[in-house]
Order: structure tokens, then sequence, then C-alpha cells
């Protein structure tokens, strides 16, 4: 399972990359880092979980997907540091067996999956179309839970975690992406009742068909797989 | 005595604004310009206590409306402030129809003066308006200045009652350099109505504080990111919504006479709601916002284009996502002949779906024409087609629809503001 979605991931780095391939001697225009993110995202989270409650009673949960909202921002200051922060909430479905010994009984309902960052990053530029970002940041992420028959399997927890990325802007209006992301709070499990840390990789393309406004897409590949779709709102270089 | 205090009032002020209109704009000087606008016409309407299509008692009705107006502005080259009062008078033929009797007040007004790097400035919006008119969404052919969403429900029972809407917004706005600016916005509206708040329709008051980072980023091209927190509080059942909103704007011209504007944004709202039990459930959502819109401006013409996706609050006593498509304009076809028309398409469902029996689609269609007979003086007729429907309601399900038919005369001022389009070649 895990190495399929790693070949999903570089299949699409792959076809972003070739797709962009021939313009490669386009003219380039610099890539902001002071701009408003608001994204839509569809997320897949494939996880089982088991609960005793209370002695003979086991609650199974499975979770499947969801959608959600996101808002991430940047900020530049002096020419290679950036401010950089995030807030995203999720709805996704989840079903459960609750098994006693005197009944069986199934359940669906949603839990809420929200995460933020903050972070301070550092950017190198590779000539006028290619750029290399870094940065070092806090992460926090939260899985809250309804109960089913008293089990609890809400998470909440916080920590350090860094990205690496490179952003790619082969001709004028278009921008590749691929970013790797190391996170404390990476991996949830349920049933151990806590966070693991792990890496997720990310890559996606985005159109600016005005120099200020940009439609984006974005897979992301993980203990949650998610597909962004996003609207960047660029602002340039403040405060000038 | 209230009532009849009310009314003597409202024919003093009727009375006043006649005598002013006719007097005041050919007076009009340079400090203030003066525009009377007095509208008379005959109505028709197939519907006009709004009842269901599936239930009897729809009613041809007639009536005479008489609609007076002032556009008051002064303004010079720091300062503008504009104040327009209006009311409108609703007579009907048959004493069946004595409950949509009655005035519609309000009176629209705003104002900027600006320094150095600070402008300040004002929009406000006030209204008493019948049930009938003040509970459905309408179309404002004032298209560079659009009024606020009024949170209407189109709830038209006990007709004889009033709605008041106050909506006041001053903002201050700091030029932080020549490219950017940094807008401060406090938005306060309130309905009520004069019957009391009923279990579907209810007063409210809404408070939302916004700061706006505007940035040109070229010469043509306007971006702004906006955060707002909005504070909703219903009065019927105390519902009350936290909601804050972080969203971001873009304008930008596509040629000499379109330009193209959009916006995106997403919210969180914590709310406090009681179900039919009176049961109170605490909780939250997200939701998102978005908009798409074009704007034509040349000499003949102007139309506005908007799709859009947007949370308001409501008197139906929670927050709202309202979907709508909007298509206004007007324009001269010959020196003498113009025509204005609106398209209106709205879907409301309650903000985080925790309500679905107020859920609601209302369209209203509209077309204006009018012919010169004098450049003040103009035979004016038009036809409004609303329809309504509240696709989950436990009563009054079905759909609900109304026409107008409406033929009159209209005298309007000439404006050194806002001089007429000249001549078509």
């Amino acid at each position: 399972m895990e190495s399929k979605k790693t070949v999903t991931t570089w299949r699409l780095a792959l076809w972003a990359i070739a797709a962009a391939a021939p313009p490669l001697a386009a003219r380039a225009t610099d890539l902001s880092y002071t701009f408003l993110d608001f994204e839509s995202l569809d997320n897949t989270v494939e996880k089982t979980a088991t609960q005793s409650p209370v002695p003979g009673q086991t609650v199974q949960i499975q979770t499947s997907g969801g959608r959600g909202i996101a808002a991430a921002g940047s900020y530049l200051f002096g020419e290679r540091f950036y401010f950089a922060g995030g807030y995203k909430s999720s709805v996704i479905d989840y079903s459960g067996v609750v098994t006693s010994p005197l009944a069986t009984d199934h359940a669906t309902g949603t839990f809420d999956l929200v995460g933020s960052n903050l972070a301070l990053g550092y950017l190198h530029k590779f000539g006028d179309r290619l750029d290399f970002t870094a940065d070092i940041g806090y992460e926090s992420a939260t899985y809250d839970f309804g109960s089913i028959a008293g089990e609890n399997f809400d998470l909440k927890d916080s920590g350090v975690g860094a990205r690496i990325g490179f952003r790619w802007n082969p001709r004028k209006p278009f921008e590749l992406f691929v970013t790797g992301h190391y996170s404390p709070v990476e991996k949830a499990d349920l049933t151990g009742h806590r966070f693991e840390s792990g890496t997720s990789v990310s890559a996606g393309v985005r159109w600016y068909f005005f120099e200020a406004l940009g439609v984006g897409i974005e897979y992301e590949s993980g203990d949650v797989d998610v597909t962004t779709i996003s609207m960047r709102f660029n602002f340039g270089n403040l405060p000038l | 005595m209230k009532l009849i205090n009310e009314r003597f009032c409202a024919r003093a002020a009727s009375i006043g604004l006649l005598l002013t209109g006719v007097f005041a704009g050919p007076r009009a000087d340079a400090a203030w310009d003066f525009v009377p606008d007095l509208n008379l016409r005959a109505q028709s309407e197939d519907n006009p206590f709004y009842i269901p299509d599936n239930l009897p008692g729809q009613q041809n009705a007639s009536s005479a409306a008489l609609d007076m107006s002032i556009d008051m502005a002064t303004y010079n080259q720091r300062s503008l402030l504009v104040f327009e009062p209006r009311v409108i008078a609703y007579r009907y033929a048959d004493n069946s129809y004595d409950a949509l009797n009655g005035e519609d007040w309000r009176v629209r007004g705003n104002g900027e003066y600006q320094w150095t790097t600070v402008r300040a400035g004002f929009d406000a919006d006030f209204r008493r308006l019948r049930i009938v008119t003040g509970e459905f969404g309408s179309i404002d052919y004032n298209l560079d200045t659009q009024a606020p969403d009024t949170g209407d429900t189109g709830r038209t029972a006990l007709s004889n009652q009033y709605r008041k809407f106050y909506y006041l917004t001053p903002y201050v706005a700091f030029t932080l350099s020549p490219r950017n600016t940094l807008r401060l916005d406090a938005t306060h509206s309130d309905v009520s109505y004069t019957g009391g708040d009923l279990s579907f329709r209810t007063g409210y008051n809404d408070t939302r504080y916004s700061a706006t980072l505007q940035r040109n980023t070229d010469q043509q091209t306007q971006i702004s990111a906006i955060m707002s927190v909005d504070e909703y509080n219903a009065n019927v059942n105390t519902n009350d919504f936290h909601t804050v909103t972080v969203q971001g704007q873009f304008t930008r011209p596509i040629n000499q006479v379109w330009s193209f504007n959009m916006a995106a944004g997403v919210l969180r709202s914590d709310y406090q709601v009681a179900n039919v039990q009176d049961r109170v459930t605490a909780g939250a959502t997200t939701d998102y916002i978005a908009s798409l819109g074009f704007r034509k401006r040349s000499e003949r013409t102007s139309l506005n284009a908007d799709l859009a996706r947007n949370v308001y609050p409501s008197s139906n006593g929670y927050s709202v996502v309202r979907r709508e498509a909007r298509l206004y304009g007007d324009r001269d076809l010959s020196q003498r002949f113009g025509l204005e028309y609106g398209v209106l398409f709205q879907e409301t469902k309650t903000l985080g779906n925790l309500n679905s029996t107020d859920d609601r689609n209302y369209a209203d269609l509209e077309l204006n024409f009018t012919w010169a007979i004098k450049p003040v003086l103009f035979l004016v007729t038009g036809v409004e087609y609303q329809s309504q429907e509240f696709t989950n309601a436990v009563v009054n399900q079905g759909k609900t629809t109304a026409t107008t038919f409406d033929i009159g005369v209209r005298y309007r001022g000439l404006s050194k503001r806002k001089p007429p389009r000249p001549p078509t070649p």
C-alpha cells in the first residue's frame, strides 16, 4: 500500500516536470513569497482502531475520507526569509462497530481533523527560474471524534516540524513545486492514542492567470492523502 | 394614537419631500446638488400577499404608488457627502387589501473625508418597510454602490407589520505607502419588527469588525486581504454565531469598458443554537465564500454580473449561506428610449445546515422601460416576476409566484454630480 502511494506521487511529479519541459528556455518571472492561499481539501484517511471502553465491549472504527478548507499565508522579509502559517479543518467520515456479549451494532459519523502551523523559512534562488525553500516551525494536529459507546479516540498534539522544497517557474504564468515535510504529528495511532512523527511528500502545479492571482492543484501523500485546489492572492513585496 | 402620529409624520414628511424636491431642484447651488425624483405609477399584482400556489386565495389587486426621493450631495476635492431619503406610499383600490396600504421609508447615505494619508467615511442604510417589500431581496439599480444584504426571509405572514433595518459602517483607511492601504471597518446591522418576533421571522443584531490590507500591485490591479470577526445574535431563540473569516479580493480591468473581480475565503463559525425543543447545542462549523464578477461601464450601457457564495446574518434566526447569481444593467437604446433589467437568483441555507426548514430558493426578474418626454420627465413601465420556494418547510411548502405590472410617470431632476449620458449618435 505504501509503495503504491509513493509511485503515485512520483508519477505526478514526473508528469508535471515533463509537461513543463518544452518551454525551459522561456523567460521566467520571480515567484512571490508574500501571498494568501485559500484551499479546498479532499482527504483520504484510511485507518482502523479498536478500544474497549468497558470490559466485554469493543468499539472498532474505520475512517474513510472527507472534505475540508484551509487558509495559508506567507510574508517575505529581507531578501531570503519568510514567515509562513496556515490553518486547515476537515470533516472526515467514519463507520463503527460496537460489539458486546448481547449485540453487535453499526454506526456512522464524522470527526474533525484540524491542523495548524507557524514557520520561519529561508529561500535560495538557483538562477531566475528555480527556488529552494526550507522552513522550520511549530505544528499542531487534532482528531476530534464524538463517542459511539463510551470510547475516546480523540488526539491532540504539537511539536517542531520542517519542510524543504523546490519551486520552479519554467514559464511566466506557471509554477511547479515539490515539498518534503517532516512532522512530529504526521501519523495518528488511534488505537495507541498517540501521534508518531513521519514524513510526507507533496507536488503540484499553479497557473497565474493574472500575475497576482493564481489557481493551483496539489497532491500530498502521507498518513493522510490530500488533494488540494487552491486560489492564491499574491501581494508582491510588502510594504513597498 | 401612535398610529395616528405615525401616519401624520408620514404624510407631513411626504409633503415635505415633495415640496423640497420641486423647489430645491432648480435652485441647487454649487455647495449642494439636489436631485428630486418623483414617480407616480399604477400597479397590478396577481398575488399581493404571496400566497403559495398550491393554496387558494390568490387574487389580482390594483394599487397606486407614489415614490419620492431626493438625492442630496455635497462634494469637493477632499470630501463627499450623499444622502438619499426616499418614501413610497402604497394605496390599494380594494378594502380587502388594507393591510398592504402603507409607506416604505428608506434613507441611504455615505460620506468620506480625505486627509493627506488618512481617509474616514461611512456607509448607512436605514429602512422601515412593509413586510411584503422588506422580506424580499430587491434589485438595486444603483450599480456602483450596491445595497447591503438585508437578511430577508420571504416570510410574509402578518403583512400589516413593518420590518426595520438599520445598517451603519464607519471606516478609516490609512495610506501606508503609495501602493498599500490599511482599512478598518466596523459594521453594525440591526433588524426588528413592529409586531414582535415570530419563530420563523426574528429580529437580530450583527456586528462585524474587519481589517483590510489593499495593495495596488500595478497601475491596474488591486488585491486585498481581509480578516473579519462577526458576532450575530437572534432575538427570538438567542441563537448566536461567532464567525472569523479570512478572504482575498482581486480587481482588474479587462479592457476599457469591462473589469473583472474575484474573491475567495474561508471561515470558521462557533455557534450556540436552540432546536425546536429549546435544547441548546453548541458547536462549530467551517465553510467557504467565493465570488466572481464582471462590470461593464460605457457611455450607453452599464452592467453588473456576479456569481457569489457568501455568508450573511438572517432574520430566520441563523447565519445563512447564500448562493447568488445577479445580472443587473441598464442601456440607452436611443436618445429617448432606455431600459433597465435585473435578474436575481438566490439559494439560502443555514450555515452548517443547522435548520433545513428555512431553506429557500428565490428568483426575482425585472424589466423596466423608460421613454423620455423631456430631459427630466419620463413615461415608465415595467414588469416584475418573483418566485420562491421553501423546499423543506413544515407549512407553506411549495412554490409561490407573483407578477407585478406597473405604468406611470417619473420626474427626475438633473444632477451636476452625475450628469445625464450624452445623446446617442
